[in-house]
């Protein structure tokens, strides 16, 4: 009888056991849920720190010391924070400084009343950054973004841990589908219907912003294989950013420029979608006419402030238009939002030259208005371009007189014997496909 | 036989423990279910209804009745050959005869596309004893007035009828919802972040067994014919979203065309830039010399080349 006894014993000790075991089980599928759900709350908080940037205007007020990660404050609008992997690194290395009251970058309160996960962005060891910039090429992967910022957020109890690849899609317009036409408004056959075309159907997406010197030493320091000739060059020649880092990177060749695109999986701007971006449209909901304005806020020049403009061009006017005569009397605000075309992009007149790629006339591949005309110049009129060859950056690499000589007044004319090399930045732009 | 009584009680709370375990059991059933097919559906970044008709409908998923239905295929960004199919045994409940639906999750190679029934592959998860179910996905309304329910973009909705369940509390549950977040679904107003569950920068890509190359190289060129062609459509293997470098378009004797890598649309012996994105396709010539669809520089001609695509010299 006791053997029986002791059978039973046994098997209740088993089923027990086994159901013990399974019980074990649930509750770690269960735990392992619920700790995603927690680092998906947190990355939401990392979402919004990589789409707005600075929310708390700290840094923006100059409270926080991030000039190694951002440059000079003073220079810059907080736009340039958006999408911005060196504010997340300024963001995790100083998070007492934004918000003094919590204890971790990220906390999140998974039930009211109860104590806070803590979340933290992971560190790499070797390069100290909280992020690692990922590339559909260095991945060798179609499914990884063409560019990306990693991190790697973890919860403190447990360590598990989410990975987020955050693309930059602050700084783009989708151009709207519609009928467009290129080129200045007083060429001889600006009725021709050469000089229409559409992007129905066609997603054409624009950098709203030239690339700066932080996108470029971001690219020069990841040194990736396939740019390697281009990445060497730049190295041995730009280095010393100082606080620049939101300037408009200057002193590529157009090579390097389109080289950069590419890295990004984008192309060098086209001159007629830069055109397109910028003609202030004649209706923009109905798209029925198709405009050429001179200027990206007004449908006659002489209503524009180019042509209103006297000799006391104040420095209100300089957000808007950047012009010779605000060298002095204002400054030059990196990735400021005042100077916005139809479209959303920015500087579409004034700042610096712009390289683009002239698909109709390679003879005008250079957006001449800029701070080296006088706001009288006829370069600041939209479609007139002037000629870049590419590779140098003083007068003998610039051609300006393609225009008639009565378009050309002295103010039309840039100053010779130049001491200082032009300054020429560009921007991307990319097709994206339709989804179905 | 007075001894066997004495071994009596030692039976009876053998039982118990057994039965409390078992009952109880049941009811983490559901849980498991929910917190294991919220865990591997995460990563789904494109789905793709396998039989129309069953998703996002206001009547609950009744015919045809005791047979395995193949609902849904999920693909996951951290496995390119392998996708989740959700299986559904549609139960049969009728006062006299009750044959209760199953739900199944499972592994299976992405080739198939889950069309080779409920036991191929391997499976996930399961969950019996299912009176009736719903599935919504992204429906037109966010707002399920008959359900009062707010549904959420791209995140998966399962409403369950699972009778005679027991919870600790010995309550008797009657409907459920669950909500799984789909978070890398793609469409064009998507947030630009891809999660990787479970996964840290240093291991990104372990898990895949087979990699999907981008395609096309810094130096293709279409004037030195090392050029790439690509699609325009999204789910092809060739699709243009695949190109290693970005890509453009152009326009050939078959509508629109795309090509990986670095464009130079307009300038000599390259492909002319694109006047318009509606191109003719209904027998109306497009290859012609001089056409004006394309867009070429003002000392060059648009021509049909040789590729019938419309270029420039």
């Amino acid at each position: 009888m006791l053997w029986i006894i002791s059978l039973l014993t046994v098997v209740a000790i088993l089923v027990w056991r086994y159901l013990w075991q399974q019980e074990k089980e649930v509750q770690n599928v269960i735990t392992q849920k619920k700790q995603i759900e927690i680092l998906l709350t947190a990355s939401e908080q990392l979402i919004r720190l990589w789409k707005d940037g600075d929310i708390t205007g700290r840094w923006g007020r100059g409270l926080v010391d991030c000039q190694k990660e951002l440059g000079d404050f003073k220079s810059s609008d907080e736009s340039f924070l958006k999408c911005n992997p060196n504010f997340l690194q300024c963001y995790f290395s100083h998070y007492e400084y934004f918000y003094p009251a919590s204890q971790a970058p990220i906390s999140v309160f998974y039930k009211k009343g109860h104590s806070p996960h803590l979340v933290f962005a992971k560190r790499n060891k070797k390069s100290g950054l909280f992020y690692s910039i990922i590339t559909r090429d260095l991945a060798n992967d179609v499914d990884t973004p063409h560019y990306a910022v990693g991190v790697t957020l973890f919860l403190k109890e447990t360590k598990n841990k989410m990975t987020l690849l955050l693309e930059d899609n602050c700084h783009e317009i989708l151009l709207p589908e519609r009928k467009y036409t290129m080129g200045p408004v007083d060429f001889e056959n600006s009725k021709s219907a050469q000089l229409l075309w559409d992007n129905v159907g066609r997603k054409i997406f624009v950098d709203k912003n030239l690339v700066s010197n932080r996108d470029i030493s971001e690219w020069i320091t990841i040194g990736p294989s396939s740019f390697v000739e281009e990445t060497t060059i730049l190295r041995s020649k730009l280095t010393d950013w100082g606080d620049n880092l939101a300037a408009p990177a200057s002193g590529l060749t157009r090579k390097q420029m389109a080289a950069y695109c590419q890295f990004r999986g984008k192309q060098l701007l086209e001159a007629h979608i830069f055109d397109a971006a910028t003609f202030l449209p004649g209706e923009v909901a109905t798209a029925k006419t198709v405009f050429r304005s001179p200027s990206p806020w007004d449908k006659r020049w002489s209503d524009s402030l180019f042509a209103q403009a006297d000799e006391n061009y104040t420095e209100n006017n300089c957000p808007k238009a950047y012009t010779r005569e605000c060298l002095t009397i204002a400054p030059y605000k990196n990735f400021a939002t005042t100077s916005t075309s139809w479209s959303g992009i920015y500087f579409p007149v004034g700042g610096v030259l712009e390289s683009l790629r002239n698909p109709k006339s390679s003879t005008q591949n250079l957006k001449a208005s800029s701070f080296y005309f006088d706001v009288k110049a006829i370069w600041h009129q939209l479609g007139y371009r002037a000629y870049w060859d590419g590779e140098g950056f003083d007068d003998r690499n610039f051609t300006w007189e393609f225009l008639p000589e009565e378009f050309l007044p002295p103010e039309s004319r840039v100053e010779t014997q130049r001491n200082e090399d032009f300054q020429v930045g560009f921007r991307c732009m990319r097709m994206g496909i339709n989804e179905k | 036989m007075k001894n066997n009584w004495k071994f009596g009680p030692v039976f009876l709370s053998c039982l118990l423990i057994l039965s409390a375990c078992l009952s109880k059991k049941r009811y983490e059933g559901l849980a498991l279910f929910e917190s294991q097919s919220y865990l591997a559906l995460l990563s789904t970044y494109r789905t793709q209804e396998v039989s129309s008709g069953y998703i996002n409908s206001a009547e609950e998923i009744n015919r045809p009745v005791n047979s395995w239905q193949a609902i849904m295929r999920f693909d996951l960004s951290n496995s390119s050959d392998k996708s989740i199919c959700l299986f559904y045994k549609i139960p049969y409940i009728k006062a006299d005869k009750k044959m209760e639906g199953i739900i199944l999750f499972s592994k299976q190679k992405k080739s198939t596309a889950c069309k080779k029934g409920h036991d191929d592959g391997e499976e996930i998860v399961r969950l019996e004893g299912i009176h009736s179910l719903k599935i919504f996905l992204n429906p037109a309304n966010d707002f399920m007035a008959k359900e009062k329910k707010q549904i959420k973009k791209n995140n998966l909705y399962f409403m369950i009828y699972y009778k005679n369940i027991k919870s600790r509390r010995n309550r008797v549950l009657t409907k459920s919802w669950m909500e799984f977040p789909l978070l890398n679904i793609k469409n064009i107003n998507r947030i630009g972040v891809t999660y990787l569950p479970n996964l840290s920068l240093e291991n990104l890509g372990e898990n895949k067994k087979t990699q999907n190359l981008p395609q096309g190289e810094r130096n293709d060129s279409y004037i030195n014919r090392t050029i790439l062609k690509c699609s325009l459509n999204s789910d092809a293997d060739d699709s243009c979203d695949k190109c290693r470098f970005g890509w453009y378009d152009a326009i050939g004797d078959a509508g629109r065309i795309g090509f990986c890598g670095e464009s130079h649309c307009g300038e000599r012996g390259w492909p002319a830039c694109p006047r318009t994105g509606i191109v003719p396709v209904d027998g109306k010539l497009i290859c012609v010399d001089g056409s004006d669809l394309g867009i070429c520089q003002d000392d060059l001609h648009v021509y049909c080349d040789e590729n019938l695509i419309l270029s420039c010299h």
